[in-house]
């Protein structure tokens, strides 16, 4: 029994080792914070672990992601004092991203540096950016994307598509406010 | 125009084939959703490319402890669940090995506190109605058991017998009279252990009862004592003649 729970640590350790950086690059990207983060990531690792055995063996990553984003929602989610997304059409008509730009993409995605992605990453709200991380991030499908977060695939494509589109905007933002956009559109 | 929702799904290649190689074809013919896919695909190069996984060593070290602790605190429950009963058996044991050996032990010692605390315990005395040998005994058979068969009444006038109980055991005081004075038989139901009292011969110790000097010993599963205010030698000589066995 001792040697059969030690296998089963193992086998979990190696496997959850790997993925640990989404994990806790997922619960930094949606707390926001470093302590939270560390929180959640370290109590999401321990309820996989508690609930390995009912893993079916398909895809870690995304089984792990989908502990982290039901934790964050339902424990963390109440903690937090982001946009909230009660408002907002998840279902209405998507508009194009390019045909709402002044911005040509090439000046905007050349010049957007680490740190500005990462913080417009962070204006988007939640319900939105959750759905961004976990696609363009990790890589999850949709089917894996509406698993985690509990909402129907045509609501995780439109998330997604708003998402991006609002992540868009808060480039834009960025790049008017640091002034190499100007720069840049006129080099256009 | 194609529809965003599906430039999206086709940039994240979430469409069925059919949807795909449609989408592909109009793709051909309209420049500006060609241009929002660019913008789609370059949004998702912009993420991949700035949004760079965390050092999480630490955090990860962490994470490793805690799943050591975790399996640490369910090996200890998993261990007193299953053996929960066993533990309850050996405790069960311990009480009940216990509880034999006090009973089955050596007996517990007595000194002369414990023989007067004795005397102290008896009820009150009744008298025997004659002094005929035979109506003594009968009498003495009564209130005393077995007991009676050690004492030999021909040689004493037996006065008033006491009885009483302490610490679990029957005790008789049977009181006697000789042409010396008073003399009194102590008769304790248990085999007490006298050891820790001086010794007069092999099996007589010597202690006082009430200041009253006496000898105790054991026989037949009774502690007896002998008391009279006398010396113990003459004490010795008298109890020959009351006790059969001595």
């Amino acid at each position: 029994m001792l040697f059969v729970k030690r296998d089963k640590r193992e086998t979990f350790e190696r496997q959850a080792e790997k993925v640990f950086p989404s994990v806790f690059g997922t619960a930094l990207r949606l707390t926001r914070s470093r302590e939270q983060a560390e929180d959640l990531a370290q109590e999401a690792t321990v309820r996989a672990y508690e609930a390995f055995d009912r893993f079916d063996g398909t895809n870690f990553k995304a089984w792990m992601l989908r502990i982290v984003t039901n934790l964050y929602i339902n424990k963390y989610r109440q903690r937090q004092r982001g946009p909230q997304v009660g408002s907002l059409d998840e279902e209405g008509v998507q508009e194009p991203m390019s045909a709402e730009s002044q911005v040509p993409d090439r000046v905007l995605f050349d010049e957007a540096v680490g740190a500005e992605v990462e913080d417009a990453l962070k204006q988007v709200p939640e319900d939105f950016r959750l759905a961004v991380i976990l696609s363009d991030l990790e890589g999850l499908s949709y089917q894996e994307i509406a698993d985690a977060t509990k909402v129907p695939i045509g609501t995780v494509r439109s998330r997604i598509a708003r998402g991006r589109s609002m992540l868009r905007k808060a480039l834009e933002s960025y790049a008017l406010q640091e002034g190499y956009l100007r720069q840049g559109a006129d080099d256009e | 125009m194609i529809d965003p929702l599906e430039l999206h799904a086709y940039a994240d290649k979430e469409l069925d084939r059919e949807s795909e190689d449609r989408v592909r074809r109009q793709l051909q013919q309209d420049p500006s959703s060609q241009a929002e896919l660019d913008t789609i695909l370059g949004l998702k190069a912009v993420l991949q490319t700035h949004c760079k996984t965390e050092a999480c060593t630490t955090q990860w070290s962490a994470c490793v402890d805690r799943l050591a602790e975790l399996d640490k605190v369910q090996r200890t429950e998993s261990f007193v669940g299953k053996y929960a009963w066993a533990l309850c058996g050996v405790f069960f044991m311990f009480i009940l090995v216990g509880g034999i050996t006090s009973r089955m032990g050596p007996s517990k010692g007595i000194g002369s506190p414990d023989l007067a605390r004795a005397v102290a315990s008896l009820g009150q005395p009744s008298s025997p109605s004659s002094q005929q040998p035979k109506e003594v005994r009968k009498w003495l058979d009564s209130l005393v058991g077995k007991a009676s068969e050690l004492i030999s009444p021909e040689n004493v006038i037996v006065g008033p017998v006491a009885t009483g109980q302490i610490d679990g055991y029957r005790v008789a005081q049977i009181s006697m009279r000789d042409g010396k004075g008073n003399l009194a038989l102590l008769l304790m139901n248990a085999d007490l252990d006298i050891s820790d009292m001086p010794s007069w011969t092999a099996d007589l110790k010597v202690g006082k009862l009430q200041g009253i000097n006496c000898l105790v010993w054991n026989e037949g599963g009774y502690t007896l004592v002998f008391a009279g205010d006398r010396p113990y030698n003459e004490l010795e000589q008298r109890l020959k003649t009351v006790v059969h066995s001595r």
